[in-house]
């Protein structure tokens, strides 16, 4: 794939990186001339000292053969208009790095229109979506939110204890619209029928609605206590709090946040109905002790500084906080929490840039299909059902879909389910399929012939 | 203006049966059409646009608000209700929350720079977490067009 990539910062340069292991062709633009010439020496890219927004610049780049054009520098202006002239000179698809703010006011314009630009993120809040899974669901050991977020994937290890293990599927009789995707036993990979039995150990993966599994989840691996709201204390209000404790007011969270600037407390206090905000350094061991943070179930770190993040993260493990969760900026400190973090009680580190390399990847793929997300139990895919496809107009149990091959979620238009065999696919829809090597293959045939 | 004067007591659902983002849009909208406020006709056309505006992005805005909203030739004047959910309907919202309550719009295509500003206005007053707070507890509709016809729509 062509792919441009203009802004060499934390994000630009991690994409890079990632993108130029495999085999693209990539071309970097950055403004600034030190940054420009330290990124050539490390990427194998070319790397052009320029400005994203001149068509000069652009047009050097390869812009008019460009197949992805990604605008990741930080500031919302520039990649507006850097994808806006990429798109006139005929690159294929645009993507838009913007504050979240501007995101919030999205809802009101229709900027992807009006720039020309597929598809608009901002890493604030991919982050933040990405530290409130751990807090949703801790024992998950991985949770994906598939077709525009409208359905869920998680995936849980069944326990001894749990009312799962050793019954059927059958038997267990999951509410509809919610489906075992696949099930990892060792190193066997299971596609399931209803007769399959769960045994401990099981590596589960299932999809639905977020709701929906969150009810399930507790059935197969730790039961119970789920009516007890999750104490959560952010240390941070900013950007990357805010997104966080908005999402988790939903989901019977009781959040409490630090923020040390009375001007940022007093707009939060006006904005959250149910979070408790407080005027306080949470770099003080003092005020974190009269807060009473050995009491909290999760304390997520969420400020611009990692040394701050990392260090009361451990402060807090030290006070008995259960979990600690922390936001990890710089590439450099990333791999070190990651290898040590759990030594220190530091659960988890979320870095944005790679919260955004996650999300971006699904775009780095040929048009007919891309791998969703890899998981050790299969791959799950997303196509298209094309005009031509002898599935158009059939309903799910009609079709004669391969054998090791798991449909969970039929996106048609705004709408996305977890296929019950009744619904009708049309042309035009989309798919999500767990699947495993040939029969890959087969699925990808069925759709488009 | 405020919200409240571009509302009645019958373009106020307190209870919203719908859980679900489309079936929320279409139970506002033929809630209309049944109080007589959208014809038989403008129906299909008007929940048409509607899904087109949602196709783009859900208008479920974060912190349990969702604004739908369509331009439409099918309408004279502004057209507007309201409808509020304790239990919380899946809008795929920006912050994948439930959604509360929502303001669905249907704006004379004509009047569109001048609603946009009322729309971004309704945003501003729900964003307040004690105004979401007192929607919450309001016991029927009227108490809930009291509390919208406190501050005013547009800033």
């Amino acid at each position: 794939m062509n792919i441009i990539i203009v802004g060499a910062g934390e994000i630009g340069r991690h994409l890079a990186l990632s993108l130029s292991r495999e085999a693209h062709s990539i071309v970097v633009i950055e403004a600034e001339e030190k940054v420009a010439g330290e990124m050539s020496s490390k990427v194998d890219a070319r790397v052009l000292n320029g400005d994203g927004g001149s068509i000069n610049t652009l047009l050097d780049a390869g812009a008019p053969e460009c197949d992805l054009f990604l605008a990741l520098t930080s500031d919302n202006n520039s990649n507006l208009v850097a994808c806006s002239i990429a798109k006139g000179l005929g690159a294929k698809k645009t993507i838009c790095r913007v504050h979240p703010g501007l995101q919030r006011e999205e809802w009101l314009f229709d900027l992807r229109s009006n720039f020309n630009i597929d598809y608009i993120f901002s890493s604030e809040r991919l982050a933040a979506v990405e530290l409130s899974k751990f807090v949703r669901s801790p024992d998950s050991i991985a949770v994906e939110e598939i077709a525009r977020g409208h359905i869920e994937l998680q995936q849980i290890e069944v326990l001894h204890r749990s009312e799962a293990a050793g019954k059927t599927l059958r038997d267990l009789k999951f509410p509809p619209r919610v489906r075992i995707g696949s099930i990892l036993r060792g190193n066997e990979q299971i596609v399931p029928t209803a007769d399959e039995v769960l045994e401990p150990g099981d590596l589960v993966t299932m999809f639905g609605d977020p709701k929906r599994i969150q009810a399930e989840l507790g059935r197969l691996g730790k039961p119970g206590g789920k009516d007890d709201p999750v104490r959560v204390v952010i240390f941070g209000g900013g950007e990357y709090g805010f997104s966080l404790a908005q999402t988790l007011e939903a989901w019977n969270c009781r959040v409490r946040i630090f923020e040390s600037d009375p001007a940022i407390c007093e707009d939060l206090t006006d904005r959250l109905a149910n979070a408790t905000i407080l005027n306080a350094d949470a770099t003080s061991l003092e005020e974190l002790k009269e807060e009473n943070i050995g009491d909290t179930d999760f304390f997520i770190a969420a400020t611009q500084s990692d040394e701050d993040n990392v260090m009361t993260c451990l402060q807090a493990h030290t006070l008995g906080a259960k979990h600690c969760l922390t936001l990890i900026h710089r590439a450099d400190y990333a791999e070190a929490i990651t290898r040590y973090g759990d030594r220190m009680g530091i659960m988890a580190a979320v870095s944005p840039r790679e919260s955004a390399r996650q999300d971006l990847m699904r775009f780095v793929t040929s048009d007919r299909y891309h791998v969703v997300k890899q998981l050790q139990s299969g791959e799950l895919i997303e196509s298209s059902v094309s005009e031509s496809s002898s599935v158009v107009g059939k309903t799910v149990r009609d079709v004669e879909w391969p054998r090791g091959c798991v449909l969970v979620a039929h996106l048609h238009g705004v709408r996305a389910q977890v296929p019950s065999p009744d619904d009708v696919i049309e042309a035009g829809d989309h798919l999500y399929a767990m699947t495993t090597g040939k029969v890959k293959k087969q699925f990808l045939k069925l759709l488009t012939k | 203006m405020t919200l409240a004067s571009l509302l009645s007591p019958n373009r106020v659902i307190a209870d919203m049966k719908a859980v679900e983002h489309w079936p929320a849009i279409v139970e506002m909208v033929d809630h209309l059409v049944e109080h007589g406020y959208l014809t038989e006709e403008a129906r299909d056309p008007i929940l048409e646009s509607l899904r087109l505006r949602e196709d783009q992005r859900s208008t479920g805005i974060g912190s349990g608000i969702a604004i739908p909203h369509a331009f439409s030739d099918k309408v004279s004047e502004v057209t507007t209700i309201f409808g509020r959910s304790r239990e919380g309907i899946e809008f795929c919202a920006l912050d994948s929350a439930p959604v509360n309550f929502v303001v669905l719009f249907i704006v004379p295509q004509a009047q569109y720079a001048l609603h946009l500003k009322t729309l971004a206005a309704i945003a501003k007053i729900l964003n307040s977490g004690e105004i979401r707070k007192h929607l919450t507890d309001a016991e029927n509709a009227d108490e809930i067009l009291g509390i919208l016809s406190k501050r005013p729509a547009r800033a």
